[in-house]
């Protein structure tokens, strides 16, 4: 391909430095995941898939696979849905401060994960909670946010939809503000009502953004780990317990390193496994 | 120009009289500690790093560095880190081996670090003529359990197997899992303290009324949940234990599911619906701030808050008491906070120096009767009159009997098997006793469940 081979010799650098940081820590864990090693004892024995077997024999297993999924599909959809919802919203608005108002909803983006988790458990707080003050005001009965299996996977779900919203909205924006006007007004013309320009020209135009919006979600959202540790850290019992929470727990509580690796591993199969998917179908449109 | 050098030279020596006359009240304590007979200044002009969480003492040790610096001519770098990062910090650094935390914080029920080898058995230095005056610093003044329990050889693991081997940090402050109650709110329903756990249950249950709850401690997924948020209290007390002494787990015996079956219901009939998510910070101040609770079962480090009435709104309307005896007779969880020294620090000496100075006996006493570090680990702290005139006034004196009571009973302990595995096997238990709580599980599955998963973490240490 390259007419002069010595052009190879300028991507060593880059490509070792990659190697280094990305290559190496991930040989690592397939290594690791591979022994009964763990943070506290010295010496450590290679245990083939022992690992992985006890872990798809696990008795809670499968629950985190499940929670895992209703997470990142849960909030994955949700954030495409509502940051279409607010692209659309936003570019058919003539409102003077739409500058403002792009800013401000961008705002959830800005902040930290961690700092955003935080103040949403302290909104949450069952006690001193401004949310249960509300309800409480209102004449209603508190609610335990984060102490109830389904309450908590839903507020732990809600502060990802926060913080990521705008993730999605701003690209989304972006992609209905590069569809021109014209084609808009020719199909107007032509009889079309707001649903049909929606359906037959918004959509198809914004397909290739969505799917891109959709799958850089997915993906991330299967690592989520501020706002699950930093609210609920997999409770009550296991209900906000995702794989990926499961590997940092099993890692840094349990000191298991191998087992946390094999957790790791799996986790890692399953967004490369997706990731491929969506980006086939990506392709062929 | 001349004008603002007479400014700086005058806000100068304001300050500098400030600083000298806050050192003049202190001289005195100076004094104590040059009262040991060791050279002080043996390692002046070495730098230490003390690395320490956000816990009581921590406020304390924070004033009075300059008080250490000054006697011995070690400078401290001193780090007061959050719970949370200050754990991940520790865990990081003695992985690595960087060895940049010289003094580090632990507490007694981290045996895992004296089983890698990350902490510095400090016998030797103890016993070193030349570096501590044993008979100033008198080891027999601490109370034993607190002592003992920071004590280990690294490697036998079991029911109550600290107490032989290497001390590897000394405790400054020690905490333990006492019943906490409205006396107001009991004498409104008549009811007595519980005889036994059972008794517990059904007042609380009873209480549990007209915006009341009759029960609330600490309830989230955490490794402490269970150690002391009231459970293991009763959990040990009915009989029931985590492991056998071949270090087989027996989570599932007859006395532990009907103990957990009980707690369940406790938790279910008495607690507030958030109480899965209930920190301890949350069980702190829940308690102090209005009428809601009517007991807890937490940890009686609180009570400084709860009797400060800058702090707390119920300030002498709480009582304090055991919580009820079982077969087994009267447990409490207890956690110590210790400092110790890192084993791969290179200033270890220096370092032994500031443990020492930091849990003496003068300062020590300083840190509890100004500071309000508690409950104290030396006898001398507890028993000296500033400290009796304060603990004297909680619950009437009631608090003191407890205490006293509690500690030369030796009902306070380390409960649960001294393994490596402590911390994590704690988590998984709560996790397991949540799923009883939240009826996912039957007392019985879950405790089957939890000794296969449990048995895993301890393979490796049965012979």
């Amino acid at each position: 391909m390259y007419k002069n081979r010595r052009v190879i010799l300028f991507f060593i650098p880059s490509l070792s430095l990659f190697a280094f940081i990305a290559l190496y820590p991930f040989g690592y864990a397939v290594y690791l995941s591979l022994t009964d090693a763990t943070l506290i004892s010295p010496t450590y024995s290679f245990i083939w898939f022992r690992n992985y077997v006890k872990m798809f024999l696990g008795a809670d297993f499968w629950v985190y696979v499940k929670t895992t999924f209703i997470y990142s599909f849960g909030v994955t959809f949700i954030e495409l849905f509502l940051g279409l919802a607010l692209a659309l919203a936003l570019n058919v608005t003539e409102v003077r401060g739409k500058k403002v108002l792009r800013s401000l909803m961008l705002l959830p983006l800005m902040l930290p994960p961690v700092i955003g988790t935080l103040m949403w458990t302290t909104i949450y707080e069952p006690e001193r909670g401004p949310l249960n003050f509300i309800l409480s005001q209102l004449g209603l009965r508190p609610i335990s946010w984060l102490g109830r299996p389904v309450e908590a996977l839903s507020s732990v779900m809600l502060i990802d939809v926060y913080l990521f919203t705008p993730f999605a909205f701003i690209i989304l924006l972006a992609g209905l503000q590069g569809i021109s006007p014209y084609i808009y007004e020719s199909a107007k013309l032509d009889g079309a009502g707001s649903w049909n320009l929606f359906r037959h020209i918004s959509l198809p135009i914004l397909n290739p953004t969505l799917m891109l919006v959709f799958l850089i979600r997915l993906a991330l959202s299967f690592q989520a780990f501020e706002t699950i540790y930093v609210s609920t850290r997999g409770g009550p019992a296991i209900s906000t317990m995702t794989l990926n929470l499961q590997s940092y727990t099993t890692y840094f509580r349990y000191y298991h390193a191998g087992k946390a690796a094999a957790y790791a591993m799996f986790l890692w199969i399953i967004v490369f496994g997706i990731s491929n998917i969506f980006m086939k179908q990506t392709r062929r449109t | 120009m001349k004008k603002l050098r007479t400014v700086v030279l005058l806000v100068g020596l304001f300050v500098t009289v400030l600083h000298l006359s806050s050192l003049a009240g202190d001289i005195s304590m100076t004094e104590e500690m040059r009262k040991a007979n060791i050279d002080w200044r043996r390692f002046s002009g070495e730098k230490i790093s003390v690395n320490l969480s956000r816990i009581p003492h921590a406020e304390s040790m924070l004033e009075l560095i300059p008080e250490f610096e000054q006697l011995t001519g070690i400078d401290v770098d001193f780090q007061l880190l959050s719970d949370n990062e200050y754990w991940n910090k520790l865990t990081l650094d003695f992985a690595s081996g960087a060895g940049n935390f010289d003094v580090v914080y632990t507490n007694n029920i981290m045996y895992n670090y004296i089983a890698a080898g990350y902490v510095e058995p400090l016998t030797a230095y103890l016993n070193d003529p030349k570096l501590t005056d044993l008979e100033w610093y008198d080891v027999d003044d601490f109370f034993e359990l607190p002592w003992e329990t920071c004590v280990w050889d690294g490697k036998t693991i079991g029911p109550n197997t600290y107490g032989i081997g290497d001390v590897y940090s000394i405790p400054f402050t020690s905490e333990s899992t006492i019943m906490a109650y409205r006396k107001d709110i009991y004498a409104k329903y008549g009811m007595t303290l519980p005889n036994t756990w059972p008794e517990l249950v059904d007042i609380a249950k009873k209480l549990t009324r007209d915006g009341v709850y009759g029960f609330m401690s600490r309830g989230s997924r955490k490794f402490s949940t269970l150690m002391f948020g009231g459970y293991s209290n009763g959990y040990f007390a009915y009989g029931a234990s985590d492991f056998d002494k071949n270090l087989n787990a027996v989570f599932n015996s007859p006395e532990g599911v009907a103990f957990t079956e009980l707690w369940a219901d406790l938790v279910r009939g008495a607690a507030p619906p958030g109480y899965l998510s209930f920190t301890w910070e949350d069980a702190r101040s829940s308690f102090m701030s209005g009428d809601r609770y009517a007991m807890t079962i937490e940890g009686d480090v609180f009570i400084l808050s709860w009797e400060n009435p800058e702090l707390s709104e119920v300030v002498g309307k709480i009582g304090y008491a055991l919580t009820p005896a079982g077969p087994a007779g009267h447990k409490n969880g207890q956690v110590s906070w210790s400092i110790g020294i890192n084993s791969k620090s290179r200033h270890k000496n220096a370092a032994w120096l500031f443990i020492q100075w930091a849990t003496s006996k003068p300062l020590l006493l300083r840190a509890t009767a100004e500071f309000l570090t508690f409950p104290p680990t030396r006898r001398s702290v507890w028993l000296d009159p500033s400290v009796v005139e304060i603990t004297g006034k909680w619950d009437n004196g009631n608090y003191r009997k407890v205490f006293t009571e509690m500690t030369e009973k030796k009902y306070t302990g380390i409960l649960w098997t001294v393994s490596p595995e402590m911390i994590g096997l704690n988590e998984i238990w709560t996790e397991a006793v949540h799923k009883v709580i939240l009826e996912q599980a039957t007392a019985k599955k879950a405790l089957d469940t939890l000794v296969e998963r449990a048995n895993e973490f301890m393979a490796r240490y049965k012979k």
